[in-house]
């Protein structure tokens, strides 16, 4: 191991002076002036809650999966809409052929000295156009469209983000509901610099959280380019996580 | 091996040492006599492993300060406290060698040596001593750590596996191979 020094004999320090040593309260006043991080404190929340809640608004308004399904609605629509319109003309111009019952003629008769009033109407067109006015009511129903939900958050072991204990991670792999969790990008410290590895499968592998739990205690490492298959074998990518391990 | 007795405990010792975690996490000046109880524990741990003795009391200090602010993720797993307390210290001992440039020191004896040389069935020598210590620096990190704890230590198996969160039979294996490697670099 490079800049290893080995000291052969080293004299051994007291116990008493070790003892001399101990300082309890300056521990104590430490942990007490101990500010939390800044990820931590409400003055962090305030905006990223702001900012998540206006990305998440804007994303639903402009999302474009969103638009491609009102568009296959639209296509859904559009053929009943149009049998709509043919049909009218028919309920319009039938009316006016076969003269409603309204359409009444009054002809005086001739009786003795009075001339009496008799109504002759015409009748015949009316379940005819009782027909006509059916068949424009006739509009066949819209399937229900289902959008199938294919991405759910990955987990390991029920932890979405935050602190994971390091035992969880060497134990459990990466979860997504029904869909496999095929590859992924783990980026963290190796005790010199900030690394990124690819990683076949779900789980990381045992040497990496060796180096995690040597190098990451307490600070942050990301799982980026999550990649899934679900059922029907379609490759998708998942959010992105971030742990702290304990 | 002689077992370390400060860190094995009985399992109402354990018990005890539960309470006072559970008071501690309520109110920090609680923390005390754990504080007292493992303070020389973890000193010697990380002053083993640094040249600067300054260094290895702020490093001491740093384990406390962290244990403490974290003590509400404390889990109790039936090992002693100090396991948890010597994660701790690894992790802020990488930090130092990180953040500080502290250097990585191995502390040996003499005693240790010729012990080990005896375990290869070479002859006690000052000549193979060096060359001993010759191929302790070529040795990589985890098998140091391993050998460190095992041979200069003098840590059982089930203490070095609750430290490094591995099975005491694990730790048995690895000690034996990493010996192995240092035998074979030792006999070439």
């Amino acid at each position: 191991m490079k800049n290893q020094r080995i000291l052969v004999d080293r004299e051994p320090l007291s116990k008493d002076f070790i003892k001399s040593k101990e300082n309890f309260g300056h521990v104590l006043s430490q942990v007490k002036n101990l500010k939390p991080p800044v990820w931590k404190s409400p003055w962090f929340y305030g905006p990223v809650g702001l900012a998540v809640v206006a990305i998440t608004v804007s994303a639903v308004n402009l999302n474009p999966t969103k638009h491609i399904e009102h568009q296959a609605q639209l296509e859904r629509v559009l053929p009943i809409e149009k049998r709509k319109i043919e049909a009218q003309p028919v309920a319009m111009i039938t009316p006016k052929e076969v003269e409603l019952p309204s359409v009444r003629e009054v002809i005086p008769k001739e009786v003795g000295n009075h001339l009496i009033p008799v109504v002759e109407s015409i009748e015949s067109t009316i379940e005819d156009v009782t027909e006509i006015a059916e068949f424009e009511t006739e509009v066949e129903p819209l399937e229900e469209v289902v959008f199938e939900q294919k991405a759910t958050y990955p987990n390991i072991n029920g932890v979405y983000t935050g602190e994971i204990n390091i035992s969880t991670m060497r134990d459990y792999g990466i979860t997504c509901g029904s869909n496999e969790i095929k590859s992924f990008s783990l980026q963290f410290y190796d005790g010199k610099e900030e690394v990124t590895r690819s990683i076949i499968g779900n789980k990381i592998p045992k040497d990496i959280c060796d180096i995690i739990e040597d190098h990451n205690w307490g600070s942050m490492i990301f799982l980026t380019k999550v990649m899934g298959v679900n059922k029907e074998g379609e490759v998708f990518s998942l959010p992105s996580m971030n742990f702290i391990p304990h | 091996m002689a077992v370390n007795p400060v860190y094995h405990q009985t399992k109402d010792r354990l018990l005890d040492e539960l309470t006072l975690i559970t008071s501690a996490k309520k109110d920090p000046e609680r923390f005390g006599p754990l504080y007292t109880k493992y303070h020389e524990q973890i000193f010697r741990y990380v002053y083993q492993r640094m040249d600067d003795q300054e260094l290895a009391f702020d490093v001491t200090s740093q384990v406390f300060i962290k244990a403490l602010s974290n003590l509400h993720k404390y889990e109790y797993r039936g090992v002693p406290f100090s396991s948890w307390l010597y994660r701790i210290a690894k992790s802020e001992l990488y930090q130092a060698f990180r953040d500080r440039k502290a250097r990585k020191t191995v502390n040996v004896e003499n005693m240790h040596v010729f012990e080990m040389i005896e375990e290869f069935e070479e002859d006690v020598s000052s000549e193979n001593k060096n060359k001993l210590i010759k191929c302790l620096r070529i040795l990589n990190e985890k098998d140091m750590q391993l050998l460190e704890m095992r041979y200069f230590e003098r840590r059982s198996y089930k203490e070095i596996g609750e430290i490094l969160d591995i099975t005491e039979n694990n730790a048995k294996v690895r000690s034996f191979r990493a010996l192995e490697k240092l035998k074979k670099l030792f006999v070439k």
